[in-house]
């Protein structure tokens, strides 16, 4: 086992004459939980793709737990597990046929997917459908799928690109509480979301991304110090990446 | 009535931009299928006109066939329009992705309604308006109709249209409250399919061919001019068939206008009626149609059972591609509704061979008989890429939005594609093989002719299958869900086009081996060394051609979505 379990290097990734992302240094340790924040368009998903194997830089390297991705890419692929934003999955199969599916992709056993796919069906509160089709699902419950097929195989690493959206209080109680206890296990999750009351509860450290360039990186506590020890996460958040200044929205009140 | 027409804006604005700014596809879908289109009137203004001459020239049955044609059209039509009315109604009131958005606007629901039926009457009434005119057209011409029968065929058809559009609509909103939408929509569209599948058998069985013999055509109109159709003043068709004939029987300002005036008037009351009950009961129905969950046929343990046991067993990566491939086919019922329209194809083709009963033809020699056999592969090739276009060629875009998962997972994207040709390679081969062999039999081909023809088709079926996966990955389209819609998209065109291509090219190349051991067979002469040559040179260029087919398309496919950044 590494020490590191993302490691990018000059990492950039361009669209035409467009960089999105430019010269990313970023280390995760195992473990860690990394929170990846950042405005709208700053780079964030990009990153993420590229890391999850499916997008390709245009320069630098990514490796995961010691393996470069540009080299042996399922071996990197098969340590990950990803969350997307947007909760894609096949509409005609059912939520256990579904974790057997992604169970297959990793290579595991047909039994252990059972009993372990039951148990996350479990603890995300969806066995009682999993033997119904996914079309019938609400928009939470497929977010709740997808977590539940995405640590499945016992990744070591997990992405997650806003975990939050779509789920309900309870939901969201038990994400945090599960990210937690899964890197306490050693799991790394790097996360990327735009709710810092998340981040701030449950992240060791935060990298703050914009035009596609680390502006500032450690700990919350570290990065509320540098900007001025102010009180509120959301505060410094917007301090770092400049978009503090009230916008004036009176006009638009008034109208 | 402002309300109304800014809600129907937004289809009419889309509809302008497609026309304004398409882009390449559209422009290239827009060309192939206007042209089709306009041969297809063309054929049908032509062949109506012969069969109008051919029923003018019965006398004394000629006046009263038309007129008995003319009112079994129009109740043709009227059952037609009802029954598409209901399929599209339900779908844009009730399943239609923008409605939540009106449903919550503070527009009432009657207006909504009106929005909608205007909707599914353009879509639903003008094919019945469209391909009416040429029918009527032709008619006019034949029986010397006055000039204005042709724009008078128009209103009529127009008017017509109305009230089983209003009717549809109207069944559709008292049909929802007892079943599900989703459900509903299913079994419409497989009953819809079954009905084509009857109708065309019907129509063979009719065997319309035989119409061209003078003495059956003339007891065809004998029985027809006896066939009652039901005529009942109370039945818009009758009003439809009077209305329509009226400038040819003189009667335009007596009875013509008197039933065109209403079938207007019925429509509109209809729809009125529509608009009433919208208002009080609109929402009532639509939230009825949120409930119900999808049909599913496939849980079953049977079924389960059955999966797994095709499933390939060792490697888990395939076992478990194919298993989401099977599932996912058979539970979507716009899948196996085509699949049941293809299987009639099938069906009727074989069909078609076993009533050509070649032996009534004199002249049919054991050659033709089996250089027929050997053409049929190009025939049996053409309905299989028929068939692979609709269900091979999207199965990479039908991953969808879903397509993440195949990224991110372990597992390189060749076995991935792989993985699909491997699953579409059994059915597309099994039913190659049937075509091609069963067609054989009926022709009364002999034995050599039936290995021979099938072993090129076995060939072919593996090389069309992996064109089919190819292009499929080549020009993905992860945005569309519908599979009939990417069936008629750029990449169809472009499979189809190389599909015809490779096979005319392996049929015409082993053509002359297949004459030259057919004629050996039957002893013309002996096979020289020049002759093996050819032989071989032939069986090494299909060879060659195959294995260019299946990998070439595939590696392709591979590294253009390897390439792929979404």
């Amino acid at each position: 086992m590494t020490a590191s379990m993302i490691k990018l290097t000059d990492l950039r990734k361009e669209y035409g004459q467009f960089a999105a992302v430019k010269q990313l240094n970023l280390e995760v340790k195992s473990g860690e939980v990394f929170g990846f924040l950042g405005p709208n368009g700053a780079g964030k998903t990009t990153t993420i793709k590229m890391i999850v194997g499916m997008m390709q830089p245009t320069a630098g390297s990514i490796e995961i737990d010691g393996i470069d991705i540009s080299k042996d890419r399922d071996a990197a692929k098969s340590r990950i597990g990803f969350i997307p934003d947007r909760p894609y999955i096949y509409e005609k199969v059912t939520g256990m046929e579904f974790m057997h599916f992604i169970g297959g992709l990793f290579r595991m056993d047909p039994d252990d997917i059972e009993k372990r796919g039951m148990e996350l069906l479990r603890l995300f509160e969806i066995d009682h459908v999993s033997n119904e089709l996914v079309s019938g699902y609400s928009h939470g419950m497929r977010q709740r799928l997808i977590m539940a097929s995405a640590i499945l195989h016992r990744p070591r690493l997990l992405v997650v690109d806003e975990p939050m959206v779509g789920l309900d209080p309870r939901g969201a109680k038990l994400v945090k509480k599960l990210f937690r206890q899964q890197a306490d296990h050693g799991t790394t999750i790097f996360m990327s979301t735009h709710t810092l009351e998340v981040a701030e509860q449950v992240c060791d450290r935060v990298g703050i991304i914009q035009h596609g360039e680390i502006v500032a990186m450690g700990s919350i506590a570290d990065l509320k110090r540098s900007a001025g020890a102010l009180e509120k996460f959301e505060e410094t958040f917007l301090q770092l990446t400049g978009l503090s200044d009230e916008q004036d929205v009176t006009g638009v009140v008034e109208g | 009535m402002k309300d109304t027409v800014h809600l129907i804006r937004g289809k009419v604005w889309a509809a302008r931009n497609s026309i304004t700014r398409p882009s390449r596809a559209d422009r290239f879908k827009t060309m192939f299928f206007g042209t089709l289109t306009v041969v297809f009137l063309i054929a049908l203004l032509y062949g109506s006109t012969a069969f109008f001459q051919k029923l003018a020239a019965e006398e004394p049955f000629g006046s009263l066939l038309v007129h008995k044609l003319v009112e079994f059209l129009f109740l043709t039509f009227f059952a037609v329009m009802v029954f598409s009315s209901v399929v599209t109604s339900l779908n844009n009131f009730f399943l239609d992705g923008d409605l939540p958005m009106l449903v919550t606007a503070p527009i009432t629901h009657g207006r909504v309604y009106l929005a909608r039926f205007l909707q599914t009457a353009v879509s639903t009434g003008w094919m019945v308006v469209m391909f009416g005119m040429p029918v009527f057209i032709a008619c006019g011409y034949v029986f010397q109709a006055p000039w204005f029968f042709y724009p008078w065929i128009f209103l009529v058809l127009v008017a017509f249209v109305i009230t089983p559009i209003a009717l549809g609509s109207l069944l559709t909103m008292f049909l929802v409250r007892a079943f599900p939408a989703r459900k509903m929509q299913d079994i419409l569209v497989i009953l819809a399919v079954v009905l084509v599948v009857v109708l065309y058998f019907v129509f063979r069985f009719i065997r319309p061919e035989q119409l061209f013999n003078p003495d059956l055509f003339y007891g065809f109109a004998e029985y027809f001019a006896t066939l009652r159709t039901p005529k009942s003043p109370l039945l818009p068709s009758t009003w439809g068939s009077i209305a329509m004939l009226s400038p040819l029987d003189g009667t335009l300002k007596t009875d013509g206008f008197f039933y065109l005036l209403q079938m207007l008037a019925w429509g509109m009351v209809i729809v009125l009626i529509g608009t009433v009950i919208a208002n009080r009961s609109y929402l009532d129905a639509y939230t009825k149609s949120q409930e119900g969950r999808l049909l599913r046929l496939t849980g079953s343990n049977m079924a389960q059972a059955l999966f797994n046991a095709l499933a390939p067993k060792r490697d888990e990566i395939r076992r478990q591609f194919f298993l989401k491939e099977i599932r996912t086919f058979f539970r979507d019922t716009s899948q196996w509704t085509q699949l049941l329209l293809l299987m009639g194809l099938v069906v009727v083709y074989l069909f078609n061979f076993k009533a050509l009963d070649l032996d009534r033809f004199a002249g049919i020699t054991y050659n033709l008989r089996n250089t027929i056999g050997y053409i049929n592969v190009v025939m049996a090739g053409f309905v299989m890429s028929a068939i692979c276009v609709r269900f091979v060629l999207p199965s990479i875009s039908l991953e969808g939005k879903a397509f993440w998962i195949i990224r991110t997972a372990p597992v390189s994207l060749r076995s991935f594609v792989w993985g699909k040709f491997f699953f579409y390679i059994a059915p597309v081969f099994i039913v190659s093989e049937m075509l091609v062999i069963a067609s054989n039999i009926y022709l009364g081909a002999d034995m050599y002719m039936i290995v021979f023809s099938s072993t090129i088709m076995a060939f072919l079926s593996v090389a069309i299958t992996s064109l089919a996966i190819g292009i499929g990955a080549m020009y993905p389209n992860f945005e569309e869900k519908n599979a009939a819609r990417m069936a008629t998209g750029i990449s169809s065109i472009i499979y189809m086009s190389a599909s015809f291509l490779l096979i005319c090219t392996v049929v015409g190349t082993m053509a002359q081996p297949m004459r030259l051991l057919m004629w050996h067979r039957l002893g013309h002469f002996n096979l020289t060394g020049v002759h093996y040559a050819i032989i071989a040179l032939s069986v090494a260029i299909v060879l060659a051609i195959i294995a260019a087919a299946i990998f070439v398309p595939i590696n392709r496919g591979i590294e253009s979505l390897n390439l792929r950044e979404d």
